[in-house]
């Protein structure tokens, strides 16, 4: 098997583990929502970046997965984290002004 | 063009940071050896390599390989046959006799063609002696420091390392980061020292709101590193000296967030903030600077090691990690821009009230 193969076949794998943590996690919500539970989008966005891990982690037990790939998903990891991390205190900054604006609106 | 004017380094920090994301992860590694096969042989038989490389061309160019011992005796290989691009097989002929008083030898496979330029795999193979002469051995061994035959690649490629092959990229994500936070942190500390030369409390807004965004920053250095060492060193958190000191010093930039925030006057809570941050500095500077060189550490630059250079940080990294540095940076300073308005304007509010 070349090496184009096994990149296909690589990125497959991923893209079938990455549609099946998705599937999880609907379940997981369906599960959830019966009970008198309120899902905030904190809640929901930690969910989907667990789930996120979960499928990057579960390919770092195959280590001929990883060699043939020289590590490439490491480095995605990596600036998903940073992206997200950005985005998240980004978020909080925005609820900092929504208050404000809403101050300014009542007062 | 006013707006361009004004607003021209955060439109540099945009492109810095795209910069580094498309050729960071553009740009191939060199061709380098993933693994051989077998890695035992005996001295006096033939040993036939099998050769699995790294973004190599063996099947369009004539290979050759070298075995060799401690740096400066080699011997070269009878042929070299591809079978696909990156798999090829090596045949050498060891001779009876080793330079070398070891029973068992380790040695160096260097492989080059004329596209790939040469690469190397350290500790190859063993090789097995049942009689040691060194003197004996002398003989068909070729005594060279450098192989002439042998070139590096010039080309605009990161270079190719054992153990770490492509996350050599997160250089530009994770150390740069670390740098980036260093760089806010040191903005902040002239904020503080300005505030206890003559006290202001915007001086304290802006000291506070970089030293927030430097914290964040470690936070995401800590796990994109954490991330990084499971790959590399096989677990999310090891005991290396800098990881642990690291997350000491965290440790004491989130008590400043708390002391922060259990002040509720204000000019006490600036005067105090700023001392304990001047300390907080100095403390990681302590930490993660002085301590990691004074022990064994798995990061490149420490346990005695004077630099974070060689082939760590190499010319083509230094390219993309020093735009990725001021990237972060102003990126950042924009961060803590915001945060430093969002308060200014939150202080006013409260003061019509």
């Amino acid at each position: 098997m070349d090496f184009k193969s096994i990149l296909k076949k690589a990125s497959f794998d991923f893209f079938f583990k990455a549609m099946q943590s998705v599937q999880s996690v609907i379940f997981f919500m369906n599960s959830y929502l019966a009970f008198p539970f309120r899902m905030n989008k904190m809640f929901l966005i930690l969910l989907l970046l667990f789930s996120f891990e979960s499928t990057v982690f579960a390919q770092a037990n195959d280590a001929d997965f990883l060699r043939s790939t020289g590590m490439i998903y490491c480095v995605i990891a990596v600036i998903a984290v940073v992206i997200i991390g950005l985005a998240l205190y980004l978020m909080r900054l925005e609820k900092k002004i929504n208050k404000l604006e809403k101050k300014y609106n009542n007062g | 063009m006013d707006r361009i004017k004004k607003h021209w380094w955060k439109i540099l920090s945009i492109v810095l940071m795209l910069y580094t994301l498309i050729v960071g992860m553009g740009t191939p590694l060199k061709p380098g050896i993933l693994e051989v096969y077998p890695y035992n042989a005996q001295a006096g038989t033939q040993l036939r390599l099998k050769v699995k490389g790294y973004n190599s061309n063996y099947d369009q160019n004539e290979t050759t390989a070298w075995l060799k011992i401690d740096s400066s005796y080699y011997i070269q290989s009878r042929f070299c046959a591809s079978i696909t691009y990156d798999v090829m097989t090596a045949v050498f002929d060891i001779p009876e006799y080793l330079p070398s008083k070891d029973s068992i030898v380790q040695v160096n496979l260097i492989v080059s063609n004329d596209e790939d330029k040469g690469s190397i795999l350290p500790s190859a193979v063993f090789i097995k002696q049942n009689a040691i002469d060194s003197l004996k051995g002398l003989a068909p061994w070729s005594r060279s420091n450098t192989l002439e035959e042998v070139y590096t690649m010039e080309e605009f490629r990161f270079p190719y390392r054992n153990v770490i092959y492509e996350t050599v990229r997160n250089t530009f994500y994770h150390v740069a980061l670390w740098f980036a936070m260093f760089i806010l942190l040191i903005i902040s500390l002239v904020y503080n020292v300005g505030y206890l030369r003559s006290p202001s409390l915007e001086l304290d807004t802006k000291a506070y709101a970089f030293t927030a965004v430097a914290i964040l920053y470690g936070i995401l250095g800590l796990i994109t590193g954490s991330i990084w060492a499971k790959f590399a060193w096989g677990a999310f958190w090891t005991t290396d000296v800098k990881l642990n000191m690291t997350a000491v010093a965290m440790l004491i930039y989130f008590a400043y967030l708390v002391l922060r925030s259990s002040i509720p006057d204000l000019d006490r809570r600036a005067k105090l903030s700023a001392v304990y941050s001047i300390f907080a500095f100095f403390a990681l500077i302590a930490l993660v600077f002085i301590i990691p060189r004074m022990t064994d550490s798995l990061h490149p630059g420490n346990g005695g090691n004077p630099a974070f250079g060689g082939e760590d940080l190499d010319n083509t990294l230094r390219m993309v990690f020093y735009p990725s540095i001021i990237g972060f940076t102003l990126l950042g300073i924009w961060i803590a821009s915001l945060k430093i308005r969002i308060s200014n304007v939150a202080d006013k509010l409260q003061s019509q009230e």
